[in-house]
C-alpha cells in the first residue's frame, strides 16, 4: 500500500502539471494595466499639435497601438474604420499610436487606406512602454474617468469592439 | 525581377531606425542601468534580458531606464515601474516572497537533507 | 501520390507495424525481433534519404519540403533543413533511434539471452511512439496538391551558420543514445538479472551518449553566440535547459556506476538515475516542441504535445512502477571500508549534481507551477539560475580535485594531504596574482583558485605517473578510463574558467557612426569604412565594413551584416567575431541609415569565450580516450 501511495505521489503531480501546461499558451499575457489609471501622455499628432490625456478627459477612449509594417493591423484597419463611422456621434475617441514606425510610412499608408483615428507619434516608444505594450496590435479601452477597463492583444473584431464599447457606457 | 522584389521589400519593410545618440551617463550610472536591465525580460525576444537584446523595444526600454536613473529614481522604483506595466512576468528573477520562496527553499532543503542522509548512510555502510 | 511520399509513408507505417509485432514476439522468437529491428533501421534510413533527396531536388509535393524548402536556398542548407523544423527533426530522431537499436541488438545478438528480448521490447516501445508521431501529427510526407512553385525556405536563423549542420545531429545522438541504457535498465528490472556485464555495457553506451550530449550543449552555445547576435552563449532558455537536464543526471551516473561496479552498491540509485535521464530527454522534447513553455526555439504549436504527454505518462508510470516494485530486489551487497574514500566523494558529487538538476528543473517548470497554483505568470531567467548554479558549480569543481586525490576503499589522510599540499599552495597563491591583474571579483578569484587546485592535482598525478612509466601515452593505454576521465575533467575546468571570465568582464559600447568615424572599446578602435549591400540568392545583405585597429595598429577588417529574408520583416543580424585566446571582439550591425550614410554598431569585448569551445574539444578527447577501452579485451 505504501508503494501505491508513493507511486501516485510521484507520478500524479508531474503528469497533472504537464497536462495543465498543454492547455496554456505561454505567449498570452494578461495585462497588468487593467483596472489601473491610464498613464498620462503628451504626444504630437500628425499635424504637429500636442495631445494629452488630460485634454481628452470625459471621453471614452479606444487607444490602438499599430504600425504600417504590421500585417494584422492591416486587417484591423477596416474594423476601426467601421467603428469610427458607426460611433461618430458618440462620446468616443479613437487614437492610433504609431509603434516603431516612420512618419512618412504612416502618412503614405493613411493616404491609401483611410484614417479611422487620431494619430499620435511616439518616436521613442515612451507611451508604448508606459502602457506595457509588447507588440502590435494592442488596444486599450479607457473610460471617461481615465481608467483602463480592458486590454486586447491581437486583431480586433467588430463584435468584440461593440461589446467593449457597450460596457464602457 | 527577383532583385526588384528584394528592393521593394528592402525599402518598404522595416529599416531599423538609427537610435538617437543616447546622452552619456557617467560610468557608475551605466553599471547601475546594466544591472537593472539584466533583471528585466525583453518582451519580444523570449527569455533574454533587455540588457542583452538588440531588439528595438529592448533598446527603448534601456533608454527609459537611463532616463529614470537620471531623474534620480532608485533601482527598486524602476523595477516596480516595469512590473506595474508588464506584470510580474517581466522580472527574470521572481520576487522572493510568498510561493516564489520555494524556488530557493526547496533546493536548499534537498541539499541539506541529502547531506544529512549521506552522513548517516556512509557511517552505517562503513561501520 | 508522388513516389517519395509513398515510400516515406510505407517506411514509417511499416516500421510501426514491425515494432508492434516485435513487442509481442520478442520473447517467443528473438530471431524474428532481431530481423524486425534491422528492418526498422533499413526503412527509416530509406525514409530519411528520401526526404533529403526531396529537399535537394525541391520536390514541393512533399509537405515538409513545401514547408521549409526554397529554390534559392543553397543546397548545403537545403540538405540540413531536414532538422530545421518539427517534422524533419522527428524523422531524424526516428532514424537515430532505429540506428542505435539496430547497433545495440547487433552487438549483443549472441549474449545475455535473458536480457536481450526485454531490451528489444523497450526499444520497440520507444520506436512505436516516434513512428506514431511521424505517421500522424508530424508526418513530413503529406501529399501537397497543387504542387507549389516554390517554398518559404527554412527559418532564417537556421540557415546562417555551418554549426547548424552539426549541433542538432549531435543533440539527437546524445538524447536518443540514452534510450539504450534505459532499455538495459528496464530489462534488468524485469528479469532480475543485474550482473556486472550489465554495468559495463551501460557505462559504455552512457559515456558515448554523454559525449554527444556534451558536444551538442557546447555547440548549441557556440551557435547561439555566433548567430543570434546578442553576444552571449547561454540564456537558460527552456530549450537549453532541456538539453542540460539529462546531462546533469548522466554525469553523476557515470561516477556512481563505478561504485556499483566495485562495491555492488547503489544499484537502486543508479537505476533511478538512468530512468530519470531518459525521462528528462522526453520531457525536454515535450517542453520545447509542444509550445508549453516560451522558448526561442519552440517550433510553433502543433498537435504533437498531447502525444508526448501520453508517452511521458506511460514511460514515467511504467518505469516508476518497475523502480518501486522490482528494483528493491537488488539488495546492496557491499560495504565501505572507511568513510574517507573516493566512494564518498562520488556520492557527494552525485548529491551536488542532483541538486543542480533539481534547480534547473524547478526553475524551468516554475512558470507553469506558478500559473497552475497562483494564476500568475512569472519568468525565471538568468539572474536566478546564475545565482543558484554558481555555488553548486564551484563546489563541484573543488570536489573534482578532492575526489581524484582520495583513493578507492580506504583513504590515507597522510597521503591525501601530501597529494593536495602543492595544489593548495598553487591555489592560494593564485588569488593575489589574479587580483594584481585587476580581477577583483570574489567569485572569479574563487573559481580560479578551485580550478587551479583540481587542475594541478590531476596534472601532477599524470606527470608523476608518466615519469614512472616513462611514457605519457602509456597512461592512456594502461588506464584509459582513469586518465581519459582526467582529460574530460580538465575540459570542464577550462570551460568553467571561460564561463567565469566571459560573464564577469564583458565590455560593451554602442555607437552610431558615419563614414570614417570610430568607436573605442578596450584596446580596439573600430572605424566604419563603408556600408554596402549584397544580393545573395536567398537574401539581401547589408554589410558594414569596419577597420579594426589595436593600440593604433590596423589588424583586420570586420563585416557585421544585417540579412533580409523575403519571408521575414525583422532582419536577421550576423555578427562579426574576431576570436583570440585572450578575448573576442564581437561586432553587430544594429541599424543603418537608409541613405547608406551611417550605421549603428554594437561592439563587445568578452574575455576567454573561446576557452569554452576549446574546453568542449578537450571533453570529447577525454571521452574518446576513456572509450578506447571499448575495443580492448578486458584485463585482469
Amino acid at each position: 500500500m505504501k508503494r501505491v501511495i508513493l507511486f501516485f505521489l510521484i507520478a500524479g503531480p508531474i503528469v497533472a502539471l504537464l497536462a495543465f501546461g498543454l492547455t496554456r499558451n505561454p505567449r498570452e499575457l494578461p495585462s497588468a494595466m487593467i483596472g489601473k489609471k491610464a498613464p498620462d501622455f503628451a504626444l504630437k499628432n500628425l499635424e504637429g499639435k500636442e495631445v494629452t490625456l488630460e485634454s481628452l478627459k470625459g471621453q471614452n477612449l479606444l487607444i490602438n497601438f499599430w504600425a504600417t509594417w504590421c500585417g494584422p493591423c492591416y486587417q484591423e484597419h477596416a474594423v476601426l474604420k467601421a467603428i469610427q463611422k458607426q460611433h461618430a456621434q458618440e462620446n468616443l475617441r479613437l487614437l492610433g499610436v504609431v509603434y516603431q514606425d516612420s512618419v512618412e510610412n504612416v502618412k503614405e499608408y493613411l493616404r491609401q487606406e483611410g484614417k479611422p483615428f487620431e494619430v499620435l507619434l511616439d518616436p521613442d516608444n515612451k507611451m508604448g512602454i508606459d502602457y506595457g505594450v509588447g507588440g502590435v496590435p494592442e488596444t486599450f479601452f479607457v473610460d471617461a474617468e481615465g481608467f483602463i477597463r480592458e486590454k486586447h492583444s491581437g486583431v480586433l473584431t467588430m463584435e468584440y469592439v461593440e461589446f467593449m464599447l457597450n460596457t464602457l457606457k | 525581377m527577383k532583385n526588384f522584389f528584394f528592393y521593394i521589400l528592402f525599402f518598404t519593410m522595416a529599416v531599423p531606425a538609427l537610435a538617437a545618440k543616447p546622452t552619456p551617463l557617467d560610468p557608475a550610472m551605466q553599471i547601475k542601468a546594466r544591472a537593472i536591465a539584466d533583471q528585466l525580460r525583453c518582451p519580444v525576444c523570449r527569455g533574454i534580458p533587455i540588457a542583452e537584446s538588440p531588439a528595438e523595444l529592448a533598446q527603448n526600454m534601456m533608454q527609459e531606464i537611463r532616463n529614470q536613473l537620471r531623474q534620480g529614481k532608485s533601482e527598486e522604483e524602476i523595477l516596480n515601474y516595469f512590473e506595474d506595466r508588464y506584470g510580474e512576468w517581466i522580472l527574470l528573477k521572481p520576487k522572493p516572497k510568498g510561493m516564489n520562496l520555494t524556488l530557493w527553499l526547496l533546493p536548499a532543503a534537498l541539499l541539506a537533507a541529502g547531506v544529512v542522509f549521506l552522513f548517516f548512510a556512509v557511517r552505517r555502510w562503513s561501520a | 501520390m508522388s513516389l517519395i511520399n509513398l515510400i516515406g509513408n510505407v517506411c514509417i507505417f511499416g516500421s510501426l507495424a514491425s515494432s508492434v509485432v516485435g513487442i509481442f514476439w520478442a520473447r517467443k522468437n528473438f530471431g524474428l525481433a532481431k530481423k524486425l529491428i534491422y528492418f526498422n533501421f533499413f526503412a527509416m534510413t530509406l525514409a530519411t534519404l528520401g526526404m533529403v533527396y526531396a529537399l535537394l531536388t525541391n520536390d514541393f509535393s512533399v509537405s515538409y519540403v513545401a514547408h521549409v524548402g526554397a529554390r534559392e536556398t543553397p543546397r548545403f542548407f537545403a540538405a540540413i533543413s531536414l532538422w530545421s523544423s518539427l517534422e524533419g527533426s522527428i524523422l531524424l530522431w526516428g532514424w537515430v533511434l532505429s540506428a542505435y537499436s539496430a547497433l545495440c541488438i547487433y552487438l549483443y545478438r549472441d549474449s545475455y539471452a535473458d536480457l536481450m528480448p526485454w531490451v528489444a521490447i523497450t526499444l520497440f516501445a520507444i520506436g512505436i511512439f516516434f513512428y506514431i508521431v511521424l505517421g500522424i501529427p508530424a508526418n513530413p510526407f503529406h501529399e501537397v496538391f497543387p504542387v507549389p512553385p516554390n517554398g518559404p525556405g527554412p527559418n532564417p536563423l537556421l540557415q546562417n551558420h555551418w554549426l547548424m549542420a552539426v549541433h542538432p545531429p549531435m543533440l539527437y545522438l546524445g538524447y536518443v543514445g540514452m534510450s539504450v541504457p534505459f532499455a538495459f535498465a528496464v530489462a534488468s528490472m524485469v528479469t532480475g538479472n543485474f550482473g556486472n556485464d550489465w554495468v559495463d555495457i551501460t557505462r559504455k553506451w552512457l559515456l558515448t551518449a554523454w559525449m554527444f550530449l556534451s558536444i551538442a550543449i557546447i555547440l548549441g552555445g557556440w551557435w547561439s553566440y555566433a548567430v543570434l547576435g546578442w553576444g552571449g552563449y547561454w540564456a537558460w532558455d527552456p530549450v537549453e535547459n532541456a538539453s542540460f537536464l539529462p546531462w546533469l543526471t548522466a554525469t553523476p551516473l557515470l561516477h556512481s556506476i563505478m561504485v556499483q561496479q566495485r562495491r555492488g552498491m547503489l544499484k537502486m540509485w543508479n537505476l533511478s538515475l538512468i530512468v530519470t535521464t531518459f525521462l528528462l530527454t522526453l520531457l525536454g522534447t515535450f517542453l520545447t516542441r509542444s509550445g508549453v513553455l516560451d522558448s526561442v526555439h519552440s517550433f510553433t504549436e502543433s498537435g504533437i504535445g498531447l502525444y508526448f504527454l501520453i508517452a511521458i505518462a506511460i514511460a514515467l508510470m511504467s518505469s516508476l512502477a518497475l523502480l518501486i516494485w522490482k528494483a528493491p530486489q537488488f539488495a546492496s551487497t557491499g560495504k565501505f571500508d572507511s568513510p574517507f574514500c573516493r566512494e564518498t566523494a562520488f556520492l557527494l558529487g552525485n548529491l551536488l549534481f542532483v541538486c543542480f538538476c533539481f534547480v534547473v528543473l524547478l526553475g524551468t517548470l516554475y512558470p507553469l507551477i506558478s500559473e497552475a497554483l497562483r494564476g500568475v505568470k512569472v519568468s525565471v531567467g538568468e539572474p536566478f539560475f546564475n545565482q543558484m548554479s554558481l555555488p553548486l558549480s564551484l563546489a563541484i569543481i573543488l570536489l573534482m580535485g578532492v575526489g581524484v586525490a582520495t583513493p578507492w576503499k580506504i583513504g590515507d589522510k597522510k597521503v591525501f594531504f601530501k597529494t593536495i599540499r602543492w595544489p593548495a599552495v598553487i591555489a592560494v597563491l593564485s588569488i593575489p596574482i589574479v587580483w594584481f591583474f585587476g580581477f577583483k571579483n570574489g567569485w572569479i578569484l574563487t573559481t580560479v583558485a578551485f580550478s587551479l587546485f583540481s587542475l594541478s592535482i590531476m596534472l601532477l598525478e599524470m606527470a608523476a605517473k608518466s615519469i614512472q612509466q616513462k611514457s605519457f601515452f602509456a597512461l592512456f593505454q594502461n588506464q584509459p578510463r582513469r586518465y581519459g576521465g582526467f582529460v574530460a575533467h580538465i575540459g570542464i575546468i577550462v570551460i568553467a574558467v571561460g564561463v567565469a571570465f566571459s560573464s564577469a568582464y564583458q565590455e560593451e559600447v554602442q555607437a552610431t557612426l558615419k563614414g570614417n568615424e570610430s568607436l573605442q572599446i578596450g584596446p580596439y578602435t573600430v572605424t566604419l569604412q563603408k556600408l554596402y549591400a549584397n544580393q545573395a540568392p536567398q537574401r539581401f545583405e547589408v554589410i558594414a565594413q569596419t577597420l579594426i585597429s589595436k593600440n593604433g595598429k590596423p589588424i583586420s577588417i570586420m563585416e557585421p551584416k544585417l540579412n533580409y529574408y523575403p519571408t521575414q520583416r525583422e532582419p536577421v543580424s550576423t555578427p562579426a567575431i574576431r576570436a583570440t585566446a585572450k578575448e573576442d571582439l564581437y561586432l553587430t550591425l544594429m541599424a543603418f541609415d537608409e541613405k547608406g550614410m551611417g550605421a549603428s554598431l554594437r561592439a563587445m569585448v568578452t574575455p576567454a569565450v573561446s576557452w569554452i569551445w576549446w574546453g568542449g574539444g578537450i571533453i570529447v578527447l577525454g571521452s574518446l580516450l576513456a572509450l578506447s577501452f571499448w575495443r580492448r579485451p578486458k584485463k585482469n
